[in-house]
C-alpha cells in the first residue's frame, strides 16, 4: 500500500506543490479553504491506494497468472507462465526503506510490462519470479542458496564503470552545458552592464570579453555535465553483476533504486554492440539485448514505462573487448557470430549520398538567394554593410559545401559499412566515430522488405531491412545493395526464417 | 540466368479488385477538401492585408489549392493501382507497393500471428475489404491489402490462418467465405 502511496503521492505533486506555494506565500484563499485543500489532497492520495490494496490480487493455476484488479470495473488478466518474457524486480529507495519490492512481468504483448505486482515482501517477490519462471515452488533460503551458485558471466569494476560513463553521452552533458549557460545568461549580462558603468569601453573589446566569458562558461557547464554522467552512470550501475544459471540470465544493479532483472536465453532476439572511438582506445563496449518483451524499462529512466520505447535494452552498460566473443556466445548460443563474412555496399551509394543531398542544398541555396534578393531590394543600406562575395557567392558556396558533405558521408558510407549473411545471422556494422554491430539470426526474422526511394531506383539500388519481433530495437537494415541482391537477400532470407525449425516454437 | 529482380516480377502479381481506384479517388477527395481548407487562413490574412488591392476573389487561394492537390492525387491514384500487388505462395505473401518509394515486403506464413478483415463506410458501399496481417512483436500491421472484395478477402485470410496452424490446433478444415465471388472468379485457381 506504501507504494501505491508514493504513486499517488507523485501524481498530484503538482497540487500538494501548490499547497506548499500557497502556505509560503500567503497568497490566494481563506484559511479554511486551504484546510479543505489540504483534506482533499490527503484523502485524494490515500483513498486510491487503500482501495487498490483490498481489490488487487494475483495467483498462479495450472500453469497460468492470474492478476486481479478494479473496484467497480473488475479486471482479470491471465498470462500463460510459458509466454513470459522476462521478469523485472525493481526496488527504488522507498521500497529499499520497507523491505519491499516491485515485480515487473513481460510478455510479447506490447513494449510495456504486461502485469505489475508491487509492493512485494522481498522473499514474496523472489519465491514468486522463481515460481513463474518455470521452476518449483520452493523455500526463500533455498532460493538464496542457489543464487549464489550461479556462474558469474560479468562483474565490471568499478574503474571500468567509470571509464564507460567518462568516454560517452556528451550529448546529454552540452545540452546541461548550453541549458546552465541560458540559466547563468541574466546574471552575466548584468555583470557585465556593472563594469561598462565603470569603464568606458570601445564595442569590440566587449565583444572579445564576452566571447572569452562564453567560452569559459561553456567549458565549464561540459564539465560538469561530463561529471554528472560519470556519476549517474556510477549510481545507476554500481554493483552491476550479470550471472547465468540454466539457461537464464540475470542482472543485478543500482546504488539507491536496485534492479533485478531474469531473461530466458533462447528469448533473445537480437544482439548488438556500441562503442565510440575513444572506447575503442580504451578497449570497452557496450552490449545491448532484445527481447519480444521490450524491456523498454530497463534503459533510461527506470520505472517510467513506454517513455523509452525506442531506446534499445541494455546488457550490461560496460564490457571489455576480450569478454566479448564470450557474450554473443551466451547470449545467441546456436550461432556463429565472430567470422561473419563482410561484404561492402555498392559504390553507388556515394553517388546515391549526392542524389540525396541535391535537393536539400537546392532548397537552402534557393531561400537563401530569395532571402539576399529580398533584403537588397527593400533594406539596401543593410545589404551594403555585408562583404560583396557574400551576397555574390553566398549562396552558391552553401550549396557547393552541402554538396561536398553529402559526397564525403557517401564516402564514409561506402568506407565503414559491412553487413554479412553467412552462418544464418544477419550481421551488420556501422558508423565511424560509433561504431554499431547488429546481429540478428535468420530463425528470429519476422518478415523482411526491400525498399527503394527516388534516389536509390535511379542507380538500381535498394535497401534490406529486417523485423524482428523485438519492438524497442531499430530494424538492422542493409543500406544501398544492387537491387537484385537485395531481392535475393530478403526473399533468400524470409524463406530460411520460416523453415527453421526452431523459429516455431523458440521463436519467442 | 534469371536474375532474382525478374524472378520477382511483380507484373505477374494478383492485382487489387479495380474498385478500389473509386475507394482511392474519393478518399483522395475528401483529403484533399481537408488541406485545401487550410488555405482558408492565407487567404484571409492575405486579403486583409491587401485592402481591397488583392487581385483574386474570395476564397480563390483555397480553391486552387483544391484543385492542384486534387489533380495530382488523382493522377498518382492510377499509378499506385498499378504498383500495388500481392502474391500468395506456398509458404509465404509477398505484397509489392509504392510509386515512388517503392516496397516489397515478404511475409512468412509461419509467423502470421493474426488477420484482420476492416472496412470504412465508403469501402463497404463498394463491397471492398482491407486485410491486415499482423506477426509478433510488431505493433502495426505486417502488411496491409486494400480493396479486396469480401470473397477474396475471406478466402485470403482463410488460407493464411490455416497455414500458419501450429500442430494440435483446433482448426482443422478451411472456413468457406461467407459470400459467392463478384464474378465467379477464384484467387485459388
Amino acid at each position: 500500500m506504501v507504494v501505491e502511496l508514493q504513486r499517488f503521492v507523485r501524481q498530484f505533486i503538482f497540487l500538494i506543490g501548490y499547497g506548499v506555494f500557497v502556505m509560503v506565500t500567503g497568497q490566494g484563499g481563506e484559511e479554511i479553504g486551504f484546510e479543505l485543500i489540504g483534506l482533499g489532497i490527503g484523502a485524494l492520495v490515500i483513498l486510491p491506494a487503500v482501495f487498490k490494496y483490498y481489490s488487487y490480487g494475483y495467483s498462479i493455476t495450472d500453469g497460468k497468472l492470474l492478476v486481479k484488479s478494479g473496484i467497480i470495473q473488475k479486471n482479470l488478466r491471465t498470462i500463460p507462465l510459458d509466454r513470459i518474457q522476462n521478469i523485472n524486480v525493481k526496488r527504488d529507495w522507498l521500497h529499499r526503506l520497507l523491505g519491499l519490492v516491485v515485480l515487473e512481468i513481460e510478455t510479447a504483448a506490447g513494449a510495456q510490462a504486461e502485469a505489475t505486482i508491487s509492493s512485494l515482501s522481498e522473499e514474496q517477490g523472489h519465491v514468486l519470479q522463481a515460481q513463474l519462471l518455470g521452476q518449483q515452488a520452493r523455500s526463500y533460503s533455498r532460493i538464496k542458496r542457489e543464487d549464489e551458485a550461479v556462474r558469474v558471466v560479468y562483474r565490471p569494476t568499478s574503474w571500468e564503470l567509470f571509464l564507460v560513463g567518462a568516454s560517452e553521452n556528451r550529448a546529454g552533458a552540452i545540452v546541461a552545458a548550453i541549458a546552465g549557460l541560458g540559466f547563468f545568461q541574466p546574471i552575466l549580462n548584468s555583470w557585465l552592464d556593472e563594469q561598462g558603468t565603470q569603464v568606458v569601453r570601445n564595442a569590440s573589446r566587449l565583444g572579445e570579453g564576452e566571447w572569452r566569458i562564453f567560452a569559459l562558461g561553456f567549458l565549464v557547464f561540459l564539465f560538469i555535465g561530463w561529471v554528472i554522467s560519470i556519476v549517474s552512470t556510477f549510481v545507476k550501475y554500481y554493483g552491476f553483476e550479470l550471472s547465468e544459471k540454466e539457461g537464464k540470465l540475470k542482472r543485478v544493479y543500482g546504488l539507491i533504486n536496485h534492479f533485478e532483472n531474469m531473461l530466458p536465453i533462447r528469448r533473445i532476439q537480437t544482439v548488438h554492440i556500441d562503442q565510440n572511438l575513444i572506447q575503442k582506445k580504451l578497449k570497452i563496449c557496450k552490449m545491448y539485448a532484445a527481447t519480444a518483451g521490450g524491456m523498454a524499462v530497463q534503459s533510461g529512466q527506470e520505472g517510467q514505462g513506454n517513455a523509452q520505447l525506442l531506446s534499445a535494452p541494455l546488457l550490461t552498460p560496460v564490457l571489455r573487448d576480450e569478454k566479448r566473443s564470450e557474450l554473443l556466445r551466451l547470449t545467441l548460443p546456436q550461432y556463429d557470430l565472430e567470422h561473419p563474412d563482410y561484404q561492402r555496399v555498392s559504390k553507388k551509394t556515394v553517388l546515391r549520398h549526392l542524389r540525396s543531398g541535391f535537393w536539400g542544398a537546392l532548397f537552402v541555396a534557393g531561400g537563401m538567394t530569395f532571402g539576399i534578393r529580398m533584403l537588397v531590394d527593400h533594406a539596401p543600406e543593410v545589404a551594403r554593410r555585408a562583404p560583396l562575395w557574400q551576397l555574390q557567392y553566398g549562396p552558391t558556396l552553401v550549396f557547393c559545401g552541402f554538396m561536398l558533405l553529402s559526397l564525403f558521408s557517401g564516402f564514409l558510407f561506402h568506407r565503414f559499412a559491412r553487413w554479412s549473411e553467412s552462418n544464418r545471422v544477419i550481421a551488420n556494422r556501422l558508423g565511424w566515430l560509433k561504431v554499431r554491430w547488429n546481429y540478428l539470426p535468420m530463425a528470429k526474422i519476422q518478415l523482411t522488405e526491400v525498399t527503394q526511394n527516388p534516389a536509390q531506383r535511379w542507380l538500381g539500388l535498394g535497401t534490406v531491412t529486417f523485423y524482428s519481433a523485438a519492438p524497442s530495437f531499430k530494424n538492422t537494415e542493409v543500406d544501398d545493395v544492387d537491387l537484385g541482391d537485395a531481392m535475393a537477400l530478403a526473399y533468400g532470407t524470409h524463406r530460411v526464417a520460416g523453415t527453421t525449425p526452431d523459429a516455431l516454437f523458440d521463436g519467442f | 540466368m534469371e536474375t532474382m529482380v525478374e524472378k520477382i516480377d511483380i507484373t505477374r502479381w494478383n492485382q487489387l479488385e479495380p474498385k478500389v481506384k473509386t475507394l482511392w479517388r474519393v478518399s483522395n477527395a475528401i483529403y484533399a477538401l481537408l488541406l485545401s481548407g487550410l488555405a482558408i487562413i492565407p487567404d484571409l490574412i492575405v486579403r486583409k492585408a491587401a485592402k481591397g488591392a488583392w487581385p483574386l476573389f474570395p476564397f480563390a487561394l483555397p480553391l486552387i489549392a483544391f484543385v492542384v492537390l486534387g489533380l495530382l492525387m488523382q493522377w498518382v491514384v492510377g499509378r499506385s493501382y498499378y504498383c500495388y500487388r500481392y502474391k500468395l505462395g506456398d509458404d509465404d505473401l509477398a505484397v509489392a507497393k509504392g510509386v515512388f518509394w517503392k516496397s516489397w515486403r515478404f511475409v512468412n506464413r509461419n509467423r502470421i500471428q493474426h488477420v484482420d478483415l476492416t472496412s470504412g463506410p465508403i469501402a463497404r458501399a463498394l463491397g471492398l475489404v482491407e486485410v491486415s496481417i499482423y506477426v509478433g512483436g510488431m505493433p502495426t500491421a505486417a502488411a496491409t491489402i486494400p480493396g479486396l472484395s469480401q470473397y477474396d478477402a475471406e478466402l485470403l485470410r482463410a488460407s493464411l490462418v490455416k497455414a500458419a496452424d501450429m500442430p494440435g490446433s483446433m482448426m482443422t478444415q478451411q472456413p468457406e467465405p461467407t459470400v459467392p465471388p463478384i464474378e465467379g472468379e477464384d484467387i485459388r485457381g
